[in-house]
C-alpha cells in the first residue's frame, strides 16, 4: 500500500465512522477559529478576509470565519464531509459566503474553480500533512502558494514530533457519540512517522460492533523540519506556536506555524 | 477431558535467584500470599522451596490444587482463605512473599495487621518480600486505557489514578472477538492505594520488620519510575 491509500478508504470509502469525530469537533471550532483569526491580525489578515481551507473537514473552522465575516473557499477529499459542511453553513447562515468543494489537497488545481483566489490565508490545520509524506507535503504546501497572494498567509497546525515522543500512547479509547475509536500507534523514530491502527466500532449495548479499521499512518515533524518544510516550499516562516491563542511553543505543545507568501 | 497442568509463573527464575541473594535458598519455607492462581508458587516449588499459597479466591485454588504437576505435589500447598484470616498456618516460614500489590487493597491498619501476622508466622531470621505497583510510574504517564488480546478474548482496561487519595482504580471489560466484532462477556474492577516507598517501608517497621532493601525489580535494580512495580526486603527485627 502507498502512503497515504487509508485517506480515501477512512474518509470516502467509510466515511460514516470518522464524521463522528467531526461532529464531536466541531462545538470547539467556534473558538478555535476566533483564536486563530486573531494571532492571523498579528500578521497582516485583512478583515474581511479570503480564506482557502484545505482539508476543511465538515467546516467547523471556515463556517466560523465565513460567520466573522471572512469569504472561505474549503476543500475535502470526502464528498459526505463536504456535503454535511454546506449543509452546516447553511444552518449558521453563511452559505452565501463559503464554497465547500470535493477535491484532493495534493491537486488544488483541479479541486479549484479556474478564477478561485487570491486568498488572502491559506490554512492546514488538525494534523492535515504528512499523511503522503514528506515529498508529497512539499508539493502541497507549494500548491497552496498558487492560489494565495503575495504576502498572504499560511497556517499549519499539526502534531509535534517532540510532544509524541515525550508523550506518547501506544493504545487509546475514544468515545464520539455512541462511536468508539481504539487506537493502537507504534512510533517509528528512524523515519519519523507514526504508525496506527484505529478500529472504529459502534456500541450497540455493551457490545461493540465493527465499522471499519484505518491504518492512518503519517509523518511527523519536529518544529525545525517544519520550518525547512516552509521554506522549501516556497514559505518564508514567519512564527510559531503552541495552540491558536498564541501561547509560546514547546516541546510539550502542538506546532501552529505560520508563513508568508 | 484432562485439565492441563498449571504452568510456573515467568518471573520464577528472578524470584529465586533473589531469594537465594538474599539469604534464602531452596529447600526454605515460604509463604506466597496472595498467591493468585498458584503459578508463582509451582515455580517456586519446582525450584526446590518448599511453599504454602495463599489467596481469598477460593475458585483460583480449588483450580490450582487440581492442577498441580504430580512432581512437586508433596512440596506445595494451597489454601483459600480470607485476607483477615492470613497466615492461618503454624509455620515458621524461612520468608513471606506478600507479592502483586499486596497492600493497599485496605486500610493502612489492615495492611499492618497482615505484616504483623505474617512476622509471627516466620523463623528467627525470617525474611520478607513485598512487591507493589509502583506510584511513580503511574504517574509519569498516565495511561487511562490499555487493550489486551488473548486468542478470542480481548480485554479492555481502563485506569484512574486519583493523586489527592492514590487511588488507583482499575476497571476491566472482557469482549469475545466475533469476526471484528466485540461481543461483551463480564466486567471486572479492583480499587488499589498506590503507597510511596517510604509508607510501605513504614509499615513494615511498626508491624516489626527491618526493612533491608527498596529496589525497581528482582535483579535489586535502582528504585526508577520507569518501572512498573518495586520489591521492598525486610528482615525479622
Amino acid at each position: 500500500m502507498a502512503a497515504g491509500d487509508w485517506t480515501e478508504d477512512l474518509f470516502v470509502r467509510h466515511d460514516e465512522a470518522f464524521l463522528a469525530v467531526h461532529e464531536h469537533a466541531w462545538a470547539a471550532g467556534e473558538e478555535q477559529a476566533r483564536d486563530l483569526r486573531g494571532l492571523l491580525e498579528r500578521f497582516g489578515l485583512p478583515r474581511p478576509a479570503m480564506i482557502l481551507d484545505v482539508p476543511c473537514g465538515i467546516g467547523r473552522h471556515g463556517t466560523r470565519l465565513a460567520k466573522m465575516g471572512d469569504h472561505v473557499v474549503g476543500v475535502d477529499l470526502s464528498p459526505r464531509y463536504v456535503a454535511r459542511a454546506r449543509e452546516r453553513a447553511a444552518q449558521e447562515g453563511v452559505g452565501d459566503r463559503v464554497t465547500y468543494l470535493a477535491g484532493d489537497m495534493r491537486r488544488l488545481r483541479e479541486a479549484l474553480p479556474a478564477d478561485a483566489g487570491p486568498f488572502d490565508a491559506a490554512l492546514n490545520v488538525w494534523t492535515s500533512l504528512g499523511y503522503y509524506g514528506e515529498a508529497v507535503d512539499e508539493e502541497i504546501l507549494r500548491g497552496f502558494g498558487e492560489f494565495v497572494r503575495p504576502g498572504g498567509l499560511l497556517a499549519v497546525y499539526v502534531v509535534n514530533r517532540d510532544f509524541v515522543v515525550r508523550h506518547h500512547l501506544d493504545q487509546v479509547y475514544e468515545t464520539y457519540g455512541d462511536v468508539v475509536v481504539i487506537h493502537e500507534s507504534r512510533l517509528d523514530l528512524e523515519a519519523s512517522w507514526m504508525r496506527n491502527e484505529w478500529r472504529f466500532f459502534r456500541k450497540r449495548g455493551d457490545d461493540l460492533n465493527h465499522l471499519v479499521t484505518s491504518h492512518p499512518d503519517h509523518r511527523i515533524y519536529s518544529l525545525h523540519e517544519l520550518r525547512s518544510l516552509f521554506e522549501r516550499s516556497g514559505w518564508t516562516f514567519e512564527a510559531a506556536f503552541g495552540d491558536f491563542r498564541g501561547n509560546p511553543v514547546s516541546w510539550d505543545t502542538p506546532l501552529l506555524a505560520i508563513g508568508r507568501r | 477431558m484432562a485439565v492441563p497442568a498449571l504452568r510456573p509463573g515467568l518471573e520464577v527464575p528472578e524470584i529465586a535467584a533473589f531469594l537465594e541473594r538474599h539469604g534464602v535458598p531452596a529447600g526454605g519455607r515460604l509463604l506466597d500470599a496472595p498467591c493468585g492462581i498458584g503459578r508463582r508458587a509451582l515455580g517456586l516449588a519446582e525450584h526446590g522451596y518448599r511453599v504454602t499459597g495463599l489467596d481469598a479466591n477460593e475458585i483460583g485454588i480449588e483450580a490450582a490444587r487440581t492442577r498441580v504437576p504430580p512432581p512437586v505435589r508433596e512440596r506445595l500447598r494451597y489454601e483459600a482463605r480470607p485476607r483477615e484470616a492470613w497466615p492461618g498456618e503454624p509455620g515458621p516460614f524461612d520468608a513471606v512473599l506478600c507479592l502483586d500489590h499486596a497492600l493497599g487493597r485496605g486500610t493502612a491498619a489492615e495492611d499492618l495487621g497482615l505484616l504483623a501476622r505474617v512476622r509471627a508466622a516466620v523463623a528467627p531470621g525470617g525474611f520478607l518480600a513485598v512487591e507493589m505497583l509502583h506510584r511513580d510510574f503511574f504517574a509519569l504517564r498516565p495511561k487511562p486505557f490499555a487493550f489486551h488480546v488473548v486468542g478470542a478474548m480481548e480485554q479492555h482496561e481502563f485506569r484512574t489514578l486519583d493523586p489527592i487519595t492514590g487511588v488507583l482504580d482499575l476497571t476491566w471489560k472482557f469482549y469475545e472477538r466475533v469476526g471484528e466484532d466485540l461481543k461483551h462477556r463480564a466486567d471486572s474492577a479492583v480499587s488499589l492505594r498506590l503507597l510511596a516507598p517510604h509508607e510501605v517501608r513504614g509499615l513494615c517497621e511498626g508491624a516489626g520488620w527491618r526493612v533491608e532493601s527498596v529496589a525497581g525489580g528482582w535483579r535489586d535494580e535502582p528504585l526508577k519510575p520507569e518501572r512498573r512495580t518495586w520489591v521492598l526486603s525486610a528482615r525479622v527485627k
